[in-house]
């Protein structure tokens, strides 16, 4: 060792990577380019190093270098939901180490192949969230309407709601599948001075515990906390039973003391590898690194701004499976600035495809890349 | 491979009690310890997969709670001063070194300050290896206080009460931290130069580019004295203070650590593997459920192939 100062610059942080896990302010400073790069470096990786995706691209005489503007990205091959229904699509050369699964609301179960990279940048995704739309802050105690990682297997929605813990401070409310909204009361009411309560899981969930609250006629005032809530995945088999956001927004008011900016809905799905946040304003903003498009069923090509057509998403921050993805979605993308300020585009999701003829060309991609895992 | 865990507790200089977590691996292979100090509002189970990544690297180490702060040790955090850290950790590393133990000494963020301090008196440490150090305590408790507040309030006499409450990093603590920073002499590159000087040991310093809480060449500057032992500064590049929440960046960061203290012990270097996604997920799981029974409970739940151990009072592995 040298007995004077030296100084040694270690770098090897991808800039995506960087984005991920240090970016901040990245929804007022868009840079396309970057996204294209990342985007790009990504099908690269899958045209080599996934059987299936290669074919796909091959099918599509795509490749990746052919991505040379932002409006390129529209031609990047895409792999419908469905996909994974039938085979995990692993790339080679990844060290899998979770195979993901979806809760088959619709049908067949999703399969998607994680490695520990695609993981941590998963996390990373939540972690940006985090940082510009929730305040970076400490100390905070995530309160999880699901179970407690020893219960939660290979389902996509409770594994990544149990991953809470890695971040902040986590309390379980469901175990065996029920809701214990009495201890989740006592919890909210007991917390320590100064920690901010985030309460995390399905509206579903959080409707009963609301429910709990009316029969046992009491109320909380979480609003001197700053409290979040943040609901996830759907009302899904209870689809009957949603409620509107403003039914939502209000009640939420009423029995909590909330505003509706404390009241956030994250998206996500198994075949995505990003969390999509919304603002104070309720508006789901795209991260830097996501490119989402709303294409006609007929043709897959761009509808029109504002227009609902099906969601694709071209997610760079996989590497073990492609996620280039034709969802089962319909939805829109709006490229307008928000009311927040941000400037970043935003997506809603109307509702899921019904039908055969909705699906269109979407249906035959899925054939298509079927075929291919089963070769 | 085999990690045993024991809760293990000390006294310092005003009697509270510092509460640890010894940590050492069937394959050690250096008798000293590598101890771990958390930094400002943080606690000994944030560095678990740290500790976990040098066990499974042959190495012992010890993390203890700071006393007068959030953790299992005694103390209100409003008491909170750089003193008081520094008085932990002459504390523990006398014991240590007491008992036959050479120590290396490697303290984060705002306790490097006091580190450097406790170990330019009492030069009791075999190394020092400081992590995003806090050399100058005024510009970081501007950068860190979400009230605004700095040092400044007690130099001009906005405040002059020592018992009043301000806000930093989330924290309510006693407005004598900043009396005692300024009458003791912590503020100040140049008192930590001076006192960087003093130490015999090797002395490394590892900081991030993209600190906004601590500038690089502030800590080049307090390394850049001539010292009585060798002196090392390493920029991580593209990380900031919130660096634990890199994994990338921990694994540079690790790599550095790993790196320097097998020099400092004179080992040869041995390659290094990184924690998987899933070991590390399941290390901070283990450790905050070890952190809510104040360490009296270390058992393991995922990994059978862990041992455990009672607790004790002091260090003997």
């Amino acid at each position: 060792m040298n007995t004077d100062t030296r100084v040694v610059r270690s770098s090897g942080v991808d800039s995506l990577d960087f984005m991920l896990f240090e970016g901040v302010n990245s929804y007022r400073n868009v840079a396309p380019d970057a996204q294209l790069r990342w985007i790009r470096e990504a099908a690269a990786h899958h045209v080599t190093h996934s059987q299936v995706y290669q074919r796909l691209a091959a099918a599509q005489k795509f490749t990746a270098d052919q991505l040379e503007r932002p409006a390129d990205l529209l031609r990047v091959p895409l792999i419908s939901s469905g996909s994974f229904k039938r085979r995990a699509l692993a790339a080679s050369g990844s060290r899998q180490v979770k195979l993901c699964t979806s809760s088959g609301t619709s049908g067949t179960k999703s399969i998607v192949p994680r490695d520990g990279l695609t993981l941590e940048r998963y996390v990373g995704s939540v972690l940006h969230g985090i940082r510009d739309f929730l305040e970076d802050r400490e100390r905070r105690q995530a309160l999880v309407l699901g179970p407690p990682p020893h219960e939660v297997g290979d389902l996509w929605f409770t594994y990544s709601l149990s991953l809470a813990e890695v971040l902040n401070e986590t309390d379980y409310f469901v175990s065996d599948g029920r809701l214990d909204s009495e201890a989740l009361w006592r919890t909210l009411t007991t917390l320590e001075s100064g920690v901010q309560p985030v309460i995390i899981g399905p509206p579903s969930l959080l409707w009963d515990f609301l429910e709990w609250l009316s029969q046992q006629r009491r109320s909380l005032d979480l609003s001197a906390r700053e409290a979040f809530i943040l609901t996830a995945g759907g009302w899904k088999l209870r689809i009957d039973e949603s409620v509107d956001r403003d039914t939502f927004n209000r009640r939420i008011h009423d029995q909590l003391g909330l505003p509706a900016e404390r009241l956030r809905d994250v998206f996500n799905m198994v075949e995505l590898n990003t969390v999509i946040f919304e603002c104070e304003k309720q508006q789901k903003h795209v991260p830097p690194w996501l490119h989402v498009s709303a294409r006609r069923a007929s043709d897959l090509e761009a509808v029109d701004e504002g227009e609902s057509g099906i969601l694709a998403y071209l997610d760079p921050t996989a590497l073990s499976y492609p996620a280039f993805i034709l969802s089962d979605d319909l939805g829109r993308v709006s490229h307008q600035i928000c009311g927040c300020g941000r400037r970043s585009a935003v997506m809603s999701i109307d509702r899921r495809l019904r039908s055969i003829e909705e699906r269109g060309c979407g249906l035959r991609m899925r054939t298509y890349a079927s075929q291919g895992t089963s070769r | 491979m085999t990690i045993s865990h024991r809760r293990v507790t000390y006294r310092n200089g005003r009697g509270q009690e510092i509460v640890g977590v010894l940590s050492v691996p069937d394959d050690r292979r250096w008798h000293g310890v590598v101890y771990l100090v958390p930094g400002f509002e943080r606690q000994l189970y944030h560095y678990g997969p740290v500790s976990e990544s040098f066990c499974r690297h042959g190495f012992a180490t010890l993390r203890t709670d700071l006393t007068n702060h959030r953790g299992a040790s005694e103390g209100e955090m409003r008491h909170f001063t750089l003193a008081s850290a520094a008085d932990d950790m002459t504390s523990v590393v006398s014991q240590l070194t007491a008992a036959g133990e050479p120590v290396v000494v490697v303290p984060s963020s705002l306790s490097a300050r006091s580190a450097v301090r406790a170990l330019a008196e009492h030069q009791l440490a075999s190394g020092l290896v400081l992590l995003l150090p806090v050399v100058d305590v005024d510009y970081t408790v501007k950068r860190a206080s979400v009230s605004q507040w700095n040092l400044d309030k007690w130099r001009d006499g906005t405040v002059t009460d020592p018992t009043t409450l301000v806000l930093i990093v989330e924290h309510e603590i006693e407005a004598n931290f900043a009396r005692a920073a300024i009458e003791e002499g912590w503020c100040g590159i140049d008192s930590v130069r001076s006192e960087i000087a003093q130490i015999k040991a090797p002395v490394v310093a590892i900081c991030a580019r993209q600190d906004d809480w601590v500038r690089a060449e502030d800590v080049e500057q307090a390394l850049s004295a001539p010292g009585a032992g060798p002196r090392q500064v390493v920029i991580l590049e593209s990380t900031s203070h919130q660096l634990t929440k890199n994994p990338i960046a921990v694994r540079l960061l690790i790599e550095s650590l790993l790196t320097t203290i097998e020099q400092i012990a004179e080992l040869d270097a041995r390659p290094i593997v990184h924690l998987e996604f899933e070991q590390v997920v399941s290390t901070v799981r283990r450790e905050r459920r070890w952190a809510k029974s104040k360490y009296h409970d270390l058992s393991e739940e995922e990994s059978a192939s862990v041992s455990t151990q009672g607790s004790s009072q002091g260090v003997h592995p």
